[in-house]
C-alpha cells in the first residue's frame, strides 16, 4: 500500500500543505486523496482543529469533494486568534 | 494622521506606546500634519491584569491611558472614547482615511468593525488575536473604494459567525462574569510588534513587495509564516 510520505530527491510532484505556522511538502507517489483525507492524515503534524476553511490553491473548496492531483498547494485557514 | 485603537487589553496596552512614538516621529517638522491617537475602550483596568497589562491606574482604560500617554507625546492630540463600540456608535470614532487597529477580545467586535470598514472608501484595519502560545494578524486595506485584501470575514467564519458576543450587549454583571483565559505577556507583546510592523509597512516604509494580508505565529514553536488574502470573487 501507498504511503503518504515526505518529498525527497528529486521529485516535483508534491504537495504544500499548510496551517497556521505549519508547512509540510508531501509526494503523494501517484495516489489520488481528498483534501479531506489528507487533512485526516496530516492532522498531527499541521496541529488541525478540524473545522478549518480549506483553500486550494487560494480557492476555497469542499475538503470531502475535492480531490487532489498532488501539485496544489492546500490551506486548512487556521482559526484567527480571539482574545487581546 | 488618524490612528485608532479599539481594546486597551494585553495588545492594545503594549501596542499604544510604540505607536504613538512611530507617529510623533513622523513628519517632524511639519506642523500641519496633525496626529491624532484615539483610544476607544468601554472597559476598566483591573490590578487581577497586572501581569499582563501595562497601566497606573485602576480606572477606565481609555482614561487611563490618555492620562499615561499625553505628557509623554505633547505633539500628538490623543482623544479617549471610555465606550464599547457597536454597529450604532461606530461612526463616531472611525472616520475615512483612519488607521484602525483592533485589539479587541471577541469575534463579534472584529465582525462589526471589518463589516463597518468594507463600506468605507479609504481604510487600514490591523486586527490580532492570540491563544496560549499563538495568534495572528489580519490586515484589510482599501484605497479609493478598492479592496486591497480580503475582509476579515473572508477566510475566517469564525468571524462571519461569531459564537461569542459584543461586550456592548452584555449587562455589567454579565461583564463580570466571563470567563478569563490563560494568556501570556510574551503573546501579547509579540501580536502588537506585528500590528505595528503592518502599520509600518502600509502607510510609513510603503513597501508594497513585502506586504501581506495575515501573518502567522507560534511562540511555542518559535515560527511564524504570512500569508496574501487577496479579495474574493462576488
Amino acid at each position: 500500500m501507498t504511503q503518504i510520505g515526505f518529498v525527497g530527491g528529486i521529485d516535483q510532484r508534491k504537495v504544500k500543505l499548510t496551517s497556521g505556522v505549519n508547512t509540510v511538502d508531501l509526494d503523494f507517489n501517484g495516489v489520488q486523496y481528498t483534501v479531506a483525507e489528507v487533512g485526516d492524515k496530516m492532522k498531527e503534524v499541521l496541529n488541525l482543529q478540524g473545522n478549518e476553511i480549506a483553500l486550494v490553491n487560494g480557492r476555497q473548496v469542499n475538503p470531502l469533494e475535492y480531490v487532489l492531483n498532488g501539485t496544489e498547494n492546500v490551506e486548512f485557514v487556521r482559526e484567527a486568534g480571539q482574545k487581546g | 494622521m488618524r490612528a485608532i485603537i479599539i481594546g486597551l487589553g494585553g495588545i492594545g496596552t503594549h501596542l499604544v506606546e510604540p505607536l504613538c512614538r512611530t507617529l510623533a516621529n513622523l513628519g517632524a517638522g511639519d506642523r500641519n500634519d496633525a496626529r491624532i491617537v484615539v483610544l476607544v475602550d468601554g472597559d476598566k483596568y483591573e490590578i487581577k491584569n497586572r501581569e499582563r497589562q501595562k497601566f497606573l491606574t485602576e480606572a477606565n482604560k481609555a482614561d487611563a491611558t490618555r492620562e499615561w500617554l499625553e505628557p509623554l507625546f505633547p505633539e500628538i492630540k490623543i482623544e479617549a472614547k471610555p465606550h464599547f463600540v457597536d454597529a450604532k456608535n461606530l461612526f463616531l470614532f472611525v472616520k475615512e482615511g483612519d488607521s484602525v487597529f483592533l485589539a479587541v477580545d471577541n469575534h463579534a467586535t472584529r465582525k462589526i468593525v471589518s463589516d463597518y470598514a468594507r463600506k468605507m472608501q479609504n481604510v487600514l484595519l490591523i486586527s490580532g488575536g492570540n491563544e496560549e502560545y499563538d495568534g495572528n494578524v489580519q490586515i484589510y486595506e482599501k484605497v479609493n473604494g478598492n479592496e486591497l485584501c480580503a475582509p476579515l470575514t473572508s477566510y475566517h467564519s469564525e468571524i462571519e459567525n461569531p459564537k461569542d458576543k459584543n461586550p456592548a450587549t452584555l449587562s455589567c454583571e454579565e461583564l463580570s462574569k466571563l470567563p478569563s483565559s490563560r494568556q501570556v505577556l510574551a503573546v501579547n507583546f509579540t501580536i502588537a510588534a506585528m500590528m505595528l510592523n503592518a502599520f509600518m509597512l502600509r502607510k510609513v516604509i510603503e513597501k508594497r513587495a513585502e506586504q501581506y494580508d495575515e501573518i502567522y505565529f507560534d511562540l511555542a514553536f518559535g515560527a511564524m509564516r504570512s500569508v496574501k488574502r487577496p479579495p474574493i470573487d462576488k
